[in-house]
């Protein structure tokens, strides 16, 4: 296969994998899940989708990880008192939204 | 936040006094959770925290990043030259059609494009990009090596994007458009498949949650998708081979392969699909590359003159009229699908992944058929 066929497939795979605990959230269901593909796939001597699907993993834990980085942000929920630089802002023609 | 917290908040505020990108500011308010139903949406925006109206002091002006800074800065003066120019619903949509700003859009032009399934054109994407890849190499080919002018023209396309506010649609298109023109540069094959998926994967690996959570992502890549491996079988299926006067037919083709590759995505998020968006699109994408291309000269000539933008100006504004003419007249002729419009909201998970099948197994079909006439 030549290398961008084998790029292209690693995107794909990773994007399934990212799709697919996107819906599902049990990064470890998953990832279990591609790997038992995997090993049919090496059974039946398809070695280079058994490597692809591995991929489906690594998407699934960039996923998760990637959330659990933004989750672990120290927000001070509740009444409070705090200041930031402004990244983002719409006006409307009543309100503005900041953020 | 500034320390010590860290994270993103969303702040709903009174209209005024007005903030602007880079002011530091000092909130006092109750920072919520997000409501469950729309959880998701701010997961993909990286919030945590909404705080709603809120009071805000200004400690600070210019405390963002100066690139992007001058980039909204030069973004304003756009929309200024244009409202000079321009009467002020036709500058908006100029705006909106060149740069995708739609702050100053009124209520019944949102509402105009939104029943006559026009809003996609103040959504940037591969015009956008096209035009000014086109205008860089062009300009800087003349005078510079093929290699800076690729330099110059990839940098240009990365600022448009920062500076329009890198929506989803851009963002693939920008990716797209610099794999297009580094297979120039490279002297390599343009491969469209491998572009779509290297675009898709460099932005989710920038922010995973825009896959399932944004609706824009979703859209622009399900109608690329359509117009890329459906359009060829709807024109071999009705032996479209000519493009028609002002290109009519391949507009046709466009637009309808594009609806249907999002049909589902639009009844499920908008709980609407109007036919008539098809006939309007038929009559407003011929002018569009104009309309952009006027507008961008019209830009780059404001900034010297507002003069010289006053004469492409008169141009552009017989455009712009044909235009809202034409969203005006479809958003009151509107013909929605009947089983799309009353109780039936969503499609479900099984009538769309049965509905992708057939659009799958028509294009394969097609695909073996050209293969075999070949």
């Amino acid at each position: 296969m030549p290398v961008y066929n084998i790029a292209f497939y690693v995107c794909v795979f990773f994007l399934v994998g990212v799709l697919i605990i996107s819906i599902f959230s049990n990064v470890l269901m998953v990832a279990l899940a591609a790997f038992l593909i995997s090993v049919c796939l090496v059974v039946y001597k398809k070695y280079i989708f058994a490597l692809l699907f591995l991929f489906v993993i690594v998407g699934a834990f960039y996923s998760q990880i990637f959330n659990k980085i933004q989750n672990s942000a120290n927000v001070p929920f509740g009444a409070s008192e705090f200041s930031g630089v402004i990244i983002k802002i719409a006006q409307g023609d009543t309100k503005q939204d900041i953020i | 936040m500034q320390k010590p917290y860290s994270g993103r908040v969303k702040l709903i505020a009174q209209r005024y006094p007005s903030f602007a990108y880079g002011d530091l500011v000092k909130i006092k308010g109750n920072i919520q959770k997000p409501p469950p139903e729309s959880e998701n949406y701010y997961a993909k925006e990286g919030v945590l925290g909404i705080v709603g109206f809120p009071q805000i002091e200004l400690i600070k002006s210019r405390q963002g990043n100066p690139v992007k800074e001058a980039l909204l800065s030069f973004r304003n003066k756009i929309i200024s030259i244009f409202k000079q120019v321009l009467p002020s619903e036709k500058a908006a949509f100029m705006a909106g059609l060149t740069i995708g700003a739609r702050e100053d859009f009124s209520k019944e032009l949102t509402e105009n494009m939104k029943q006559s399934g026009t809003t996609h054109l103040v959504a940037l994407s591969g015009y956008n990009i096209s035009i000014i890849a086109i205008a860089v190499m062009a300009i800087l080919g003349g005078f510079l090596s093929h290699q800076l002018s690729f330099y110059f023209a990839t940098a240009i396309i990365v600022l448009f994007v920062l500076m329009t506010g890198a929506e989803a649609s851009v963002v693939r298109a920008a990716i797209m458009g610099i794999i297009a023109l580094l297979s120039t540069h490279a002297q390599r094959i343009y491969s469209l498949r491998n572009a779509i998926v290297i675009a898709a994967f460099l932005m989710i690996l920038f922010n995973p949650n825009v896959l399932v959570f944004d609706v824009g992502f979703q859209l622009s890549f399900l109608a690329l998708l359509g117009i890329v491996y459906l359009a060829p079988v709807i024109k071999n299926l009705f032996k479209i081979e000519t493009p028609g006067f002002l290109g009519w037919k391949e507009n046709l083709t466009q637009t309808l392969s594009a609806q249907l590759f999002v049909l589902p995505l639009l009844i499920s998020v908008f709980g609407f699909f109007s036919l008539s968006s098809i006939f309007a699109n038929i009559l407003i994408l011929g002018v569009v590359p104009l309309a952009m291309g006027l507008g961008f000269i019209m830009a780059g000539l404001g900034l010297i003159s507002i003069f010289l933008a006053k004469m492409i100006g008169l141009i552009a504004s017989i455009i712009l009229s044909y235009m809202l003419f034409i969203i005006d007249l479809f958003s009151h002729l509107s013909l929605p699908i009947p089983i799309l419009t009353g109780q039936v909201k969503s499609f479900g998970i099984i009538f769309a992944i049965g509905y992708y099948a057939i659009l799958i197994w028509l294009i394969i079909k097609y695909k073996g058929n050209e293969e075999r006439r070949i």
